[in-house]
C-alpha cells in the first residue's frame, strides 16, 4: 500500500509533447481512474508510472521516494494490460507464479500465494490450463491473479475491460471493485469508458489533450463539471449543449433568436457573454417543473424499457431528452421541455470554463 | 472432377513435373542403383545386377566413410549450433532501434549476396597459409608467431581439426544472414506486451530472453533447425571447393564422399549407397520437420 505523487510530469515523443506537466496526488489505498478520449495521454501517464515509458520531465514519487530512474522490475508495481499479456506457453499456475519465481521465492511460498489468489479469483479449476484454453473473462481474472500474488505497492490497470463483451464488463467491474475493497491496495486505472470510471472510482481524473481537466469524486464531476469538456464527457447519454449569448440580467439568447429567462438562476459572473448552455438529458422534464426551455418537436423515439430516449428539435437545436415517466411519444409530436434552474450549466464559450 | 479442380491441377502441373523429373526420379534411380552393381569402368563387360545391401556393407566397411559420416554430423552440429546462437544474438540487436542500425543491418546481410561457391573461392584466398591477411593481422597483433595453416593443418583434437573449424566458420559466415532474417521475422511477431509484462514481473534482460523470447520463437526455431540440419547433412560445395575433403580426409563430408566415389572412381553403386545414407538421415529430420510444422498448425 502506497501513496503516489505525480509532480509536473511531462512526456515528449521527439518534438511532440503528449503530456503537458501533469500533477496529481493519490493517497494510500485510493482507487483512482484516469479517463479521457483516446490520445489524451492517460495511458502514457500510466506507463510512465510503471516505468515502461521514459519520463521527459517531472517526478513520480511513491512513498516519498522518486522512482523516475528505477526500471519497472524495481518498482514493485503490478500491471494488468489491455491484451492481458499472459505468457501463452505457460499454464495459468506458472503465469501467476512467474513474478514470484523471478523474485527467488521458495516453492512452498509460491504455491501458497498462487493458491490464495486462485481462490480469491475463482481460478482453482483452471490452474493447469494454458491461456489459449480460457475465455476472455477467465484470462482477465488470470491477469489480475498475476498482479495480486505479488502483493505489490501499486496496481496499474490499462483499459483491462476493453476486450470483454458488455455483460462480462459489468460483472468484472464489480469484481475489480470488490477486489479493491478486500486488498485495499492503491489502484490507478485507465479507461476511456466514463461508465467504468463513474462506477468504480474513489476519484476520477478527467484528461484531455495531455492535460488534467478536472479531478474529483464521481458525483462531483457529474453535478459540477468544471469545464465544458468534462460536462460533455461524463454522463450517458451526453449532456445537451447550446451556444448562445447570456445577458447580465439572466436572459439566454439562442443563435436563432429564441430566449430563455434564467433570472436569478443565471451565473453571477455572467453578463453579456458568449456562453455554452448545458443541460443533461435526464434533467429535462415535460411535467412543467422549472424553467421552460422551449417547444420540442420529436424526431426519433428510442424506447429502452424503463426509460425512453428522445431526439428532439428545440429552436433548431438538437436536444436529447430522457423520459422516465413512461409516456407515449410519436415522431412529430411536440412537447414543451422544462428543467430545474439548478440543473443548468453555463460555460464560457472561448475557454470552456464553468461560470459560477 | 469439376472445372475448378482441373484448373488447379493444371496450375500445379509444371512445378509437379519439374519436381518429378529433377527431384523424385533421380532420387529413386539413385536408390535403385544403390542395390545393384554399377561400376562405370566395367559395366560394359559385367553388366549391372541386384546385390541387395552389399553396397551399403561396402561403404560402411570403409573407415574413411565412417569417419566422413561422423564429420558430416559434426560439421552440421557445429555450423548450425554456432550460427543459430549467433543468429539469435544478432537478430535481437537488429530488432532494437539505434543510430547506425541501417549500416549494421546491411553489413550483417552482405554475406548472403555471395553464392557459396564464390564464398569458398574468396575464403580460400583469405585462409591461404602464406597469403592470408588474417595470418598477417594475427602476427602483427602478436597473437601468433607462425602462420596458421587454416586449410591444410592435419593435427587433430579428436575428430576436430583446424581445417574443419575453418570451413565451419565460412559456412557460418555465409549462412548467418538467412538465419538472422528468419529469426528476425519470428522476433517481430512477438507482441511487445509480453516483454513489458515480464519487465513488470521483474525479469532482467537474460530472463526476458529465456522466458519470453525463446518460448515465443520455439515454432520458428524448430522449423529453422530442421531446415538447417537437412541442408547441413547434404552440404557439398564449400567442403568440395575449399579442401576437397582433405587433408587426410579430415574435412570430408558424405556428399563429397559420394561425389568422389562416383565421378573420381566411377563406382556409381557405392556413390549411390553413400547418397542413400544421406537420404535416410535427411528423411529422419524431414519427418521431424513435418511433425513440428503440423503441430504448429494445430495450435
Amino acid at each position: 500500500m502506497s501513496s503516489v505523487k505525480i509532480r509536473n510530469l511531462r512526456k515528449s515523443f521527439g518534438s511532440l509533447e503528449v503530456v503537458h506537466g501533469v500533477s496529481l496526488n493519490i493517497s494510500d489505498g485510493e482507487f483512482v481512474i484516469l479517463v479521457g478520449p483516446s490520445g489524451c495521454g492517460k495511458s502514457t501517464l500510466l506507463r510512465m508510472i510503471a516505468g515502461l515509458e521514459n519520463i521527459t520531465a517531472g517526478d513520480v514519487i511513491v512513498d516519498d521516494v522518486i522512482i523516475n530512474k528505477l526500471p519497472p522490475r524495481e518498482r514493485n508495481i503490478a500491471m494488468v494490460f489491455q491484451s492481458y499479456a499472459l505468457y501463452p506457453h505457460m499454464t495459468v499456475r506458472r503465469n501467476m507464479a512467474f513474478s514470484l519465481k523471478l523474485a527467488g521465492k521458495d516453492r512452498a511460498e509460491i504455491a501458497e500465494k498462487v493458491a490464495i489468489a486462485a481462490e480469491v479469483l475463482d481460478l482453482e479449476h483452471l490452474l493447469e490450463r494454458k491461456p489459449a484454453q480460457l475465455s476472455g473473462g477467465q484470462r482477465q481474472r488470470v491477469a489480475m491473479g498475476r498482479a495480486i500474488v505479488r502483493n505489490p505497492k501499486l496496481f496499474l490497470f490499462d483499459e483491462p475491460l476493453s476486450n470483454l463483451d458488455a455483460k462480462l464488463r459489468v460483472q468484472m467491474r464489480a469484481e475489480i471493485k470488490e477486489m479493491h475493497q478486500r486488498l485495499k491496495t492503491t489502484i490507478i486505472y485507465v479507461t476511456h469508458d466514463q461508465v467504468e470510471a463513474m462506477t468504480m472510482a474513489d476519484r476520477i481524473v478527467v484528461m484531455n489533450e495531455g492535460n488534467i481537466e478536472q479531478v474529483g469524486l464521481p458525483m462531483e464531476l457529474y453535478y459540477r463539471p468544471q469545464t465544458l469538456f468534462v460536462a460533455s464527457f461524463i454522463g450517458s447519454p451526453a449532456m445537451n449543449t447550446v451556444e448562445g449569448k447570456l445577458s447580465a440580467n439572466g436572459l439566454f439568447r439562442f443563435s436563432r433568436g429564441a430566449e430563455i429567462n434564467f433570472g436569478d438562476a443565471s451565473p453571477r459572473s455572467g453578463g453579456d457573454k458568449d456562453v455554452v448552455l448545458g443541460i443533461r438529458p435526464e434533467n429535462i422534464n415535460t411535467r412543467r417543473q422549472g424553467i421552460p426551455i422551449g417547444e420540442a418537436r420529436i424526431r426519433v423515439v428510442e424506447p429502452m424499457g424503463s426509460e425512453t430516449l428522445l431526439s428532439t428539435s428545440v429552436h433548431d437545436e438538437t436536444f436529447v431528452f430522457l423520459d422516465r415517466d413512461r409516456q407515449e411519444f410519436s415522431v412529430g409530436d411536440t412537447r414543451v421541455l422544462f428543467a430545474e434552474p439548478t440543473d443548468f450549466h453555463f460555460f464560457e464559450k472561448t475557454s470552456g470554463e464553468r461560470l459560477a | 472432377m469439376n472445372e475448378k479442380n482441373i484448373f488447379c491441377y493444371i496450375m500445379v502441373a509444371p512445378a509437379l513435373i519439374i519436381t518429378m523429373l529433377l527431384g523424385i526420379y533421380p532420387m529413386f534411380a539413385s536408390m535403385f542403383i544403390s542395390f545393384r552393381t554399377y561400376d562405370l569402368l566395367n559395366v560394359q563387360e559385367r553388366g549391372s545386377h541386384w546385390v541387395g545391401l552389399r553396397n551399403y556393407y561396402t561403404v560402411f566397411a570403409d573407415e574413411r566413410f565412417v569417419q566422413t559420416v561422423i564429420q558430416t554430423i559434426l560439421f552440421t552440429v557445429l555450423a548450425v549450433g554456432i550460427s543459430v546462437a549467433m543468429g539469435l544474438f544478432l537478430a535481437q540487436i537488429i530488432n532494437a532501434r539505434f543510430r547506425g542500425l541501417a549500416v549494421l543491418r546491411t553489413l550483417i546481410l552482405v554475406p548472403w549476396f555471395v553464392p557459396p561457391a564464390i564464398a569458398s573461392v574468396i575464403w580460400i584466398w583469405l585462409l591461404n597459409t602464406d597469403l592470408s591477411p588474417i595470418n598477417s593481422l594475427l602476427r602483427d597483433m602478436g597473437w601468433t608467431t607462425r602462420n596458421i595453416r587454416f586449410l591444410t593443418d592435419s593435427s587433430t583434437w579428436g575428430p576436430i581439426s583446424i581445417p574443419m573449424l575453418a570451413i565451419v566458420a565460412v559456412r557460418v559466415w555465409n549462412g548467418l544472414p538467412f538465419i538472422i532474417i528468419f529469426l528476425l521475422a519470428g522476433l517481430q511477431s512477438v507482441p511487445k506486451d509480453y516483454y513489458e509484462a515480464a519487465e513488470i514481473d521483474g525479469a532482467n534482460i537474460v530472463q526476458k530472453f529465456i522466458h519470453v523470447t525463446l518460448p515465443m520463437l520455439k515454432p520458428v526455431l524448430l522449423i529453422l533447425l530442421a531446415l538447417l540440419f537437412m541442408g547441413g547433412i547434404g552440404h557439398f560445395e564449400m567442403n568440395f571447393i575449399m579442401t576437397g575433403g582433405g587433408p587426410r580426409n579430415l574435412t570430408n563430408v558424405m556428399a563429397v564422399y559420394a561425389y568422389n566415389q562416383g565421378f573420381l572412381f566411377f563406382k556409381f553403386d557405392q556413390a549411390a549407397a553413400a547418397s542413400g545414407v544421406i537420404l535416410m538421415m535427411s528423411s529422419v529430420i524431414c519427418v521431424f520437420y513435418m511433425w513440428a510444422q503440423s503441430r504448429d498448425n494445430l495450435r
